[in-house]
């Protein structure tokens, strides 16, 4: 191109005559360079802009977002414009542009400018896919600029690769030939969605020994020797428990009071201390002394024992009785059972024994 | 009669063949007062001439003429002389020049002397903007050899697409005197169009999210982002005694992980990055969560909001409520190979992971440095190139275990995932 610019000239130096008759006619030969100047000036080829990025607040389609435009002008050329261009096409700027469905950047707000500043929306020339910002028309500076948009409603479609052609104009509308130019990119993809799902907890671990968090247990059965008028006899188990139900969990203690056939032993009805040589059955869910047996509850749960098994050295049994429990949702709480049995020197001989069962209930 | 004119046609016959003899030998015999300078040249054999650019007008064009000698006399002169035709009179090629040839270097020559550019010529050779004169001083004999020289800062002819020639003369004398001429030849070479090819490489960015049952860096997930879908998955009904690590295939989990996939000719490269979409609700909008919901500020576990991880990774202890997002591994399955070498395990791929979203902190695929996740809603950035990227997919691994007292209910969380090359 530019030796298309020099043999034009070369064409009109070669007709000295019609130079002659020029320099008596300075204005027409100020048109004539003029509109060399203006011929020339389409023939430069337009420059790449350099470091081009768009950022979007969302990729979501039919989001309003914000996109965020970075680029370095690479000339000084006057530039009194730059244009926005979305096209979903192509990003060349020899295609015809193919405008997304759904894009508007004709609600755009100008946010923030760097580098190259001055500028403000030209609403005149703005359309729902051509953005244009304006100012007086003055030399670019080869440096970083950016121009932030807020309120730009985003493609529709989702899955698709947005590019936006940006170029830099003399002039102050958009119009006219291209000074530098480039392409950026944007994919609008649909929100990406994880799921799972929490069930109802409600756990319950029982055993002679249990891990505060149920994860481990042993044992089923407690021996209690021989049961002598002179020494409390005592035993203890354990159970943990904890829930996520919004009103917490109770724990009942079902079973029977010690028997041997057709002898029992009396079931404390009220919290009652140990009486050795007394007949007596009950349990507590404390640290107790007399008898030594028996843990305080343990664990990061809030649930704590029913006020009459809550008393240390203070027992008592009433089967069905609601033994422990929590009004919330509550970490694992370990509990001890303790076993207490007295006997008197009247109690018929025998094989004393009794099955506990423990059962939690939680409403969701 | 017949006898007579027989005899006569045979007298004439006679005579004429002669005639044409005498005339031959005569001829024989001038030639060489005629012609003198070309009697005793040779050709010149395996010749060539190699221009450096065949660009019409060309100003800076170089020249190397190549040539076996025939004759082993010395050689002090040369004469190149440019026309449009190989025989005949001479007319030079339009726009060729040789006004500001310079002497660039020979090779093969006997003698130590290098011929130089001489600028008029003399007997024989006049030096124009059609012919080159060369000489020097040296009488070292010849050896029957290939041998070359170039000439510098010749313009082309200034025609397309068309032939000119070179005629080379030697001369054992240094001033071109004809009756000096050793050997002689002609090469030729040709200007033609210059041909413009234009082309555009657009801009390109393919980048999708979706889901996948690949679970390794290997497993092709599409051919490209147009077989990329899925919109969610699911990592099952949680257990505060196990952690569930997408993909998981039980108790309600849909085998899936996720997939962001790119692809971009970004020079400057390019980066990937995620936004926790703010859902309704009170606090830890961002988080794996009941929508609509109201949460506590802070660390807590009862209520329907599982603690996210941060941006900091870390490691998830079952039971101890958590939820985050990892990168498994780079999946070079659905890269062609064809532009470059893509191979995770031996850490040939492009898209490289952040720390924090890096699962194994090396080239083994898994999740063993645990898990991030910033439910701020601001962007954060798990994986960024440095040049271009061809359908390299990072295999996404989301994980979550709760508190025993993390409330029931279906939990979501939402990503708005970008990509932006720099182009």
């Amino acid at each position: 191109m530019p030796s298309s610019r020099f043999s034009g000239a070369k064409g009109l130096s070669q007709k000295p005559g019609f130079l002659v008759s020029m320099k008596h006619h300075p204005g027409f030969l100020g048109l004539i360079t003029v509109c060399l100047w203006l011929a020339l000036g389409h023939q430069v080829y337009a420059a790449q802009l350099t470091n081009r990025q768009v950022q979007i607040s969302t990729a979501t389609p039919s989001a309003v977002a914000a996109h965020a435009f970075s680029l370095t002008y690479p000339t000084t050329n006057s530039v009194g414009s730059v244009v926005f261009l979305y096209c979903i096409n192509s990003p060349l700027f020899s295609d015809p542009c193919t405008a997304p469905a759904g894009i508007n950047v004709a609600t755009a707000s100008l946010s923030s400018q760097s580098g190259n500043v001055g500028f403000s929306i030209d609403n005149g020339n703005t359309t729902a896919n051509r953005l244009v910002l304006t100012r007086p028309s003055s030399p670019g500076l080869t440096v970083a600029s950016s121009y932030n948009f807020n309120t730009i409603t985003n493609p529709s479609a989702g899955g698709t690769s947005i590019f936006v052609r940006i170029s830099t104009h003399i002039s102050t509308d958009g119009t006219g030939s291209i000074t530098d130019n480039g392409a950026v990119a944007f994919a609008t993809i649909a929100p990406f969605d994880i799921s799972t799902f929490v069930p109802p907890f409600l756990r319950l671990c029982v055993a002679i020994t249990v891990a505060p968090d149920c994860s481990s247990g042993s044992g089923d059965s407690i021996n209690l020797g021989n049961l002598t008028p002179s020494a409390a006899s005592a035993g203890a188990s354990q159970l943990a428990a904890a829930t996520n139900s919004n009103s917490g969990y109770a724990v009942y203690a079902l079973g029977t009071t010690m028997t041997s056939g057709n002898n029992i032993i009396p079931a404390l009805s009220s919290p009652t201390p140990s009486l050795p040589g007394n007949s007596q059955f009950g349990i507590n869910l404390r640290a107790n002394n007399l008898p030594p047996v028996g843990q305080d509850p343990f664990g990061a749960g809030s649930a704590t024992p029913t006020p009459n098994y809550n008393i240390a050295n203070f027992f008592m049994f009433q089967p069905g009785d609601m033994i422990a429990s929590d009004s919330q949702p509550t970490d694992y709480n370990r509990m001890t059972v303790s076993y207490l049995v007295n006997v008197s020197a009247a109690q018929p001989p025998g094989v004393y024994n009794t099955t506990f069962t423990y059962l939690a209930v939680a409403q969701f | 009669m017949l006898k007579l004119r027989d005899k006569h046609l045979r007298l004439y016959t006679a005579k004429a063949l002669y005639v044409s003899t005498c005339l031959a030998l005569i001829g024989a015999g001038l030639l060489p007062l005629l012609v003198p300078r070309s009697a005793s040249a040779l050709q010149l054999t395996s010749r060539s001439l190699s221009i450096s650019t065949g660009v019409a007008s060309a100003s800076t064009a170089q020249y190397t003429f190549t040539f076996t000698v025939a004759s082993t006399s010395d050689v002090e002169g040369l004469k190149l002389q440019a026309c449009t035709t190989a025989v005949g009179t001479c007319s030079a090629p339009a726009g060729l020049s040789f006004s500001s040839r310079t002497f660039g270097t020979q090779s093969g020559w006997q003698g130590a002397t290098n011929f130089a550019v001489d600028a008029t010529g003399a007997n024989d050779c006049t030096a124009s903007a059609s012919v080159i004169c060369a000489n020097r001083t040296d009488a070292t004999a010849q050896t029957v050899t290939s041998r070359s020289i170039r000439f510098d800062t010749i313009t082309n002819p200034s025609t397309v697409n068309t032939a000119f020639f070179l005629r080379i003369t030697t001369y054992s004398t240094n001033n071109y005197t004809g009756g000096s001429i050793v050997d002689t030849g002609t090469v030729a070479s040709a200007i033609t169009q210059t041909l413009t090819v234009n082309a555009a490489v657009a801009e390109v960015l393919n980048f999708c999210v979706g889901s996948t049952t690949v679970d390794d860096a290997t497993t092709s997930v599409a051919g490209d982002c147009t077989g990329v879908s899925g919109t969610s998955l699911n990592i099952g009904t949680l257990d505060p005694a196990t952690i569930n690590i997408s993909p998981v295939s039980t108790n309600g989990g849909d085998s899936n992980n996720g997939v962001a996939m790119l692809r971009t000719n970004a020079a400057s490269g390019a980066t990937v990055s995620y936004r926790a979409i703010q859902q309704s609700g009170t606090n830890h909008l961002g988080t794996l969560r009941v929508s609509g919901a109201s949460c506590n500020a802070g660390t807590v576990s009862t209520d329907p909001c599982i603690n996210a991880q941060g941006t900091t990774q870390g490691t998830f202890t079952a039971g101890t409520e958590n939820y985050g997002m990892t990168i498994g591994g780079v999946n070079c399955g659905s890269n062609p190979d064809t532009n470059y070498n893509c191979d995770f395990a031996s850490g040939a791929y492009n898209l490289v992971r952040d720390a924090n979203y890096d699962g194994n902190g090396g080239n083994t695929y898994g999740t063993s440095q645990g898990f991030a996740w910033d439910e701020t809603g601001t962007f954060d950035q798990v994986a960024a190139s440095t040049t271009v990227v061809d359908d390299e997919a990072l295999i996404l691994r989301f994980a979550s275990t709760p508190a025993i007292t993390t409330p029931f209910g279906s939990y979501a969380a939402q990503a708005d995932f970008v990509a932006v090359p720099t182009y």
